[in-house]
């Protein structure tokens, strides 16, 4: 996705590493914002009401999302539910006019980075892009963890998920296969081809991936 | 004589002599001599006639003095020295033609008391009523000018040429016949005589007033009443309320009574009500800025933020190794262009709160309406109101205070989000202005709102009703009175379930906008 703005803006980045989605009714707002972030190599994506942010597909790059807490339509904190419901999880910094401290509590509480009142210094709002950013990355890199393991997982056969189930239960071989009816040379075979199709060196790392993935005990 | 006795108490009693009661003491003596002549030439001379006839002279003279006993003294003593006369010159035995004069001067004499008795009695009550409608003239507080325009009813006739002129000239026959003493003091003359029997039509400052006043005489009305500025002496003027009163086209008397009030007194109250009335709606215009002072917050911050950051970024883009100067640029002409706009915000918030006298004038009607929704618009935003604005393209002006009225629409306005604030239905504010008639101009603002309790409605515009916990209930009577001082109306209709809807009914104003 390309920023919005001018694209001249954001010299020698043909692939921005981070992307600030700005929400504010406010055009001058918006705009201000805009420049500030791009002045120092992010990209941003502009919307004047949540629910242009909650119709556009999300970038598949690490960022956050600026907020004001009073919004046409939707009040902030409310859009902030509405978006983790919808499973969206970038990290959300408020801004705010009057800035309350149950408001901001409640922000904080929902797992928003930070509540900047308006105007804020610029460096506070930067420090606060990239401390979201930090976290998305790191959130982005988990996620991708999980979703190799559950790619991995799917390439098993139906059978090899039942011995894996039963071997991270911390059963033997010989009594996995007594439970499946199968002989103890077949479960040997299976077990060997699940820890390589998932990249185990061990049957501990085994049982974490079980873990992570959680998977039903049999 | 007692009398005199009488009389002198009367005066003492407060009231003034007149000419219509001549001293008694000046009767007494004439008569008595004459009475005593005429009984001396009844009995001493042999004159063959009825001398007694001439004691009528005496009856007529007791008349002049205004009182029935004197009258009765008079007759009495009359009769009974025409029959002591007669009964000393004549006795009783002999009947003849002594005894048919005597009887003859006897009826000629009760003839003339009971004649005398009844004059009195007709002059007596024209007397009192004479002084009694003397004493409402001379005594009242309210000016009377008395003017004869008898010459003005034979000078009309024909088609008049030039209006003005004719109406000048009628002016000029008009005489002042009398002016009371509270007339004098109101004019500030001393003396009533520089302008009895002038066409010093004093009143009538303005020739307008003049005309409608003799169009009334000449239509033959029996009153006509207007409010005017009547001249002083000193040439102050003086705000007065006139009513003027027209004798019956077949009285030949063609006396115009003039009853002037003055009403400085009144006009001051009722400056002092409008100045009482600008304070209360300031303080409630104060109040609901107040209400809306965290959107207000909002609304001042949104600017100031852009022109901060727009600031700090363009340094940014100035201090780049490679300064970018397009952009620094943009983000000047953001600042400057926000910082207008904040103060423009400021200074549309410091007008509607500023405590400015009333000023009529002439105001476009979608001005007013996006003047006013511009100072809620951001508390509606908040509270998440969606407004619907629908305001007829050429309409006529208006004429009134823009403070004022804008003060009825955001009140309106706030009243109706504050209303919907509870609820999770669809909540819609509808503000539409259009033409009512010819004349008049409505404009209303509905909600989709709970509506309002019919045993609150009769009570919805008085003071201090209220339904909110910390409204102060001011808010809709304010409106009203508002709505009326601009000679229009406020009412309201609502429908519990469907939501309210005020209509403000007002004037459209006579000259267009320039």
């Amino acid at each position: 996705m390309m920023p919005s703005g001018k694209s001249g803006a954001t010299p020698a980045k043909p692939t921005p590493e981070a992307m600030i989605i700005i929400v504010d009714d406010d055009a001058a707002v918006r705009e201000s914002l805009d420049s500030l972030f791009r002045s120092v190599g992010f990209a941003t994506r502009l919307h004047a009401a949540p629910a242009e942010l909650l119709a556009a597909p999300l970038p598949d790059l690490p960022g956050c999302i600026i907020l004001d807490v009073r919004l046409p339509g939707i009040s902030g904190l409310d859009l902030q539910g509405e978006l983790a419901r919808s499973g969206i999880a970038l990290p959300i910094i408020f801004m705010t006019g009057h800035g309350d401290i149950p408001m901001s509590v409640r922000a904080m509480k929902a797992g928003a980075v930070d509540f900047l009142a308006k105007p804020f210094r610029d460096q506070d709002m930067l420090d606060a892009a990239s401390v979201a950013i930090t976290r998305d990355r790191q959130r982005r890199r988990e996620t991708q963890a999980v979703d190799g393991l559950r790619a991995r997982y799917e390439t098993l056969t139906a059978r090899e998920r039942e011995v894996m189930v039963h071997v991270v239960d911390g059963l033997m071989n010989k009594q996995v296969a007594g439970r499946l009816g199968l002989s103890e040379i077949t479960v040997k075979i299976h077990r060997g081809n699940a820890m390589r199709k998932m990249l185990a060196r061990s049957l501990a790392e085994l049982v974490r991936q079980a873990e992570t993935l959680g998977l039903p005990r049999p | 004589m007692q009398s005199s006795g009488t009389a002198k108490d009367e005066w003492s009693s407060g009231l003034r002599p007149s000419h219509h009661a001549p001293r008694l003491g000046h009767l007494w003596i004439p008569a008595g001599l004459l009475t005593l002549a005429i009984f001396l030439v009844d009995i001493l001379t042999p004159i063959d006639g009825a001398v007694a006839v001439l004691y009528v002279v005496v009856v007529l003279i007791s008349g002049r003095s205004g009182r029935r006993r004197d009258t009765l003294i008079a007759a009495g003593v009359a009769i009974l020295l025409t029959i002591y006369a007669y009964a000393d010159t004549h006795g009783f035995r002999h009947i003849g033609s002594p005894t048919l004069r005597v009887f003859v001067s006897l009826a000629a004499i009760a003839i003339a008391g009971v004649l005398v008795l009844q004059g009195q009695t007709a002059a007596g009550a024209l007397l009192r009523s004479e002084r009694r409608y003397r004493r409402m003239f001379d005594a009242s507080r309210i000016g009377i000018v008395e003017e004869d325009w008898r010459a003005i009813r034979s000078a009309v006739g024909g088609a008049p040429q030039d209006r003005d002129a004719t109406v000048r000239r009628l002016r000029g026959l008009i005489r002042i016949v009398d002016v009371n003493p509270a007339m004098l003091v109101m004019l500030g003359w001393d003396t009533a005589a520089p302008i009895i029997g002038t066409a010093h039509n004093f009143l009538m400052v303005s020739e307008r007033i003049f005309a409608e006043t003799l169009d009334a005489y000449l239509r033959g009305d029996a009153f006509f009443e207007a409010e005017a500025e009547i001249m002083r002496a000193n040439g102050n003027t003086l705000p007065a309320l006139l009513s003027i009163t027209f004798p019956p086209r077949e009285d030949p008397d063609g006396t115009v009574l003039i009853f002037v009030v003055d009403t400085t007194e009144r006009r001051q109250a009722q400056h002092a009500l409008l100045r009482a009335q600008a304070e209360l709606a300031h303080a409630a215009r104060t109040a609901t800025l107040g209400e809306l002072s965290a959107s207000i917050a909002h609304e001042v911050n949104q600017p100031l933020m852009a022109v901060v950051t727009s600031g700090e970024a363009g340094l940014r883009w100035l201090r780049r190794d490679e300064p970018d100067l397009a952009e620094v640029e943009q983000s000047i002409t953001r600042i400057v262009a926000e910082g207008r706009r904040a103060s423009q915000i400021v200074a549309r918030i410091r007008s509607f709160v500023k405590k400015a006298p009333v000023q009529m004038e002439l105001l476009d009607v979608a001005t007013l309406v996006e003047d006013s929704v511009l100072l809620v618009e951001s508390e509606l935003s908040t509270v998440h109101v969606v407004l619907d604005r629908a305001v007829a393209p050429g309409l006529p002006a208006l004429r009134g205070d823009r403070i004022q009225l804008q003060q009825i629409l955001v009140n309106l306005m706030v009243n109706a989000s504050q209303a919907m604030a509870a609820q999770s239905a669809p909540r819609r504010l509808r503000i539409a202005a259009h033409r009512d008639g010819e004349d008049r101009i409505l404009i209303t603002v509905g909600d989709t709102g709970p509506g309002i309790a019919p045993e609150d409605l009769p009570r919805l515009f008085e003071p201090f009703f209220t339904t909110r916990q910390e409204g102060l209930g001011m808010g809709l009577a304010i409106c009203r009175t508002t709505a009326e001082a601009h000679g229009g109306r406020l009412a309201v209709e609502s429908c519990q379930g469907e939501g309210t809807a005020f209509i403000l009914r007002l004037p459209a104003a006579e000259t267009e906008l320039a």
